[in-house]
């Protein structure tokens, strides 16, 4: 792993102004929300904080997707890839050194977020689920942010990468849905049922390597509670299985490429 | 001259036909006006969270928010008696398998639909409202209560007021006000319409305000001092001290 190509990367998210755009666009979701939830009769603050936490969600999803994307086909348009490449730092050296650094910036993120809920989380008195949901959002943007690392080597539009890296995001997200439609019938009668039954099939195999986001960070946990251990565990080892394959599938990218 | 004219300004000319042509389509649009289409049917749970990338939560807030919005767009007011209550059943069913334990759409349900003026539609009302009420959340056991008035009340069913006053009774828990307990006799004395939901209220005030959210006790308040009391009875009312009137 290379601390010099860390600090680059970490030095460009400062120049491109990602933490401050992230943070400026924060703003205005939390106006908005606050906005939105106080049309509610009762229960104001839980409104406030469902949009905020759905909004920052997704503001800072976007925010880290784009400036992976193009920085990242930046690198390879300018050539600074193939320069790096000559130095003394190996391809697997390069891949990791990414990887850290964005996950370092998911991880900022995800901290900057977890600050900016504890405003309104902290009235519920659900410490142990407030947690538990700040490490699940910082897991799925850290996860997020490395899928769009990912797609940025492979494919050589930003624009497909971006595209790439969103459709990935919402499959994750519903693929606990899609899974319960598609297992809807588990005695089939007619040829529809065997139909989605097949489909469900196919969407279990397709499952393998998609994380599901959706048991990762749940906003209820925001204010009912219900955050158990066995949450902390299950993060953990889906988020550190899915970075691993990642990784991995963005080295054998690399390896192949020729320059 | 003419000809030249005509070449030089072309795109001028163009471009006021264009202006031209987009004033005549205005002229018909700018009539029609988004109409008060009634209360859908509410799409089905899985569509929902599907629509809110699986984020419950959210799915619930939002619809919550569209629920207490209906009749209320772009700038036409509908009247309650106006409501499908068939439909509007359906979206208490969908936000209560979104979020079981909130007490948003209850509150909405036993406060502002059941405010319709045609009493006749309430029973959709209601059959939520009991269904609610048995939850084993604590202090879901008022919305059973409120179901009892307004069969008593507003649905003039006694029998069925009976038979929910019942199950309240089987909701009692040490620490709740007494009248859920006692219903079935109040039904039976006849009380009047302001009388009992001066009581309720009251009592739940009184003894129950833990664990009720501040605007609802402020609902409820505003209701006694400008609703059920007379202007005369509030003047001389302790709750209603710091109540604006009406």
């Amino acid at each position: 792993m290379s601390f010099v190509l860390i600090k680059y990367i970490l030095m460009a998210a400062i120049r491109d102004k990602l933490l401050w755009g992230i943070a400026a666009m924060s703003i205005l979701g939390v106006c908005l929300s606050v906005f939105s939830g106080s049309a509610a009769v009762i229960e104001q603050n839980q409104f406030i904080l469902t949009y905020m936490a759905g909004g920052l969600r997704i503001i800072s999803l976007i925010g880290l997707t784009l400036f992976t994307v193009f920085f990242v086909r930046r690198s390879f348009d300018a050539r600074d890839v193939e320069f790096l490449l000559t130095r003394p730092i190996s391809k697997v050296s390069f891949v990791f050194s990414h990887i850290t650094a964005f996950s370092i910036l998911g991880i900022i993120t995800g901290i900057f977020i977890s600050l900016i809920i504890s405003v309104l989380a902290s009235y519920y008195q659900v410490d142990s689920s407030f947690y538990l949901w700040c490490f699940g959002i910082t897991f799925e943007l850290m996860l997020t942010i490395n899928v769009a690392f990912f797609f940025a080597m492979v494919l050589s539009s930003p624009v497909t990468a971006g595209m790439a890296t969103l459709g990935f995001y919402i499959l994750s997200r519903l693929m606990g849905q899609l899974l319960s439609i598609f297992h809807h019938t588990p005695e089939p009668l007619d040829m529809r049922d065997k139909i989605m039954n097949g489909i469900g099939h196919i969407f279990e195999l397709i499952s393998i390597v998609f994380p599901r986001f959706d048991l990762m960070s749940q906003t209820s946990w925001l204010i009912y509670g219900g955050g158990e251990f066995s949450n902390w565990i299950y993060i953990i080892l889906q988020g550190s299985v899915f970075l691993f394959l990642i990784a991995i599938a963005t080295l054998v990218d690399l390896r192949r490429r020729q320059f | 001259m003419g000809i030249d004219f005509f070449k030089r300004h072309f795109d001028y000319m163009l471009l006021g036909v264009a202006v031209l042509a987009n004033l005549a389509v205005w002229n018909d649009t700018v009539e029609r006006v988004p109409s008060w289409a009634n209360v859908p049917p509410a799409p089905s749970e899985v569509a929902t969270t599907a629509a809110f990338l699986g984020d419950k939560e959210l799915a619930y807030r939002s619809m919550a928010i569209t629920l207490q919005s209906f009749g209320n767009q772009s700038g036409q007011v509908q009247a309650l008696k106006d409501y499908n209550y068939d439909n509007l059943s359906t979206w208490f069913d969908l936000t209560d398998s979104l979020d079981p334990k909130s007490h948003y759409v209850p509150f909405l349900a036993a406060y502002y639909f059941s405010g319709s003026q045609d009493p006749t539609k309430l029973m959709p009302v209601i059959n939520y409202l009991r269904r609610v009420g048995k939850y084993p959340e604590s202090d879901k056991w008022r919305y059973l209560g409120q179901a009892v008035f307004l069969a008593q009340h507003k649905m003039k069913n006694y029998d069925l007021a009976l038979e929910l006053a019942d199950e309240l009774a089987t909701t009692y828990k040490p620490g709740m006000p007494a009248w859920p307990l006692q219903m079935k006799a109040i039904i039976a004395s006849k009380m009047g319409e302001k009388e009992m939901a001066y009581n309720m209220m009251l009592d739940l005030i009184q003894n129950k305000r833990e664990g009720v959210d501040p605007v609802e006790i402020n609902y409820m308040v505003d209701q006694i001092c400008n609703h059920l009391l007379t202007p005369e009875q509030s003047k001389t009312n302790p709750l209603c001290e710091n109540q604006k009137p009406w």
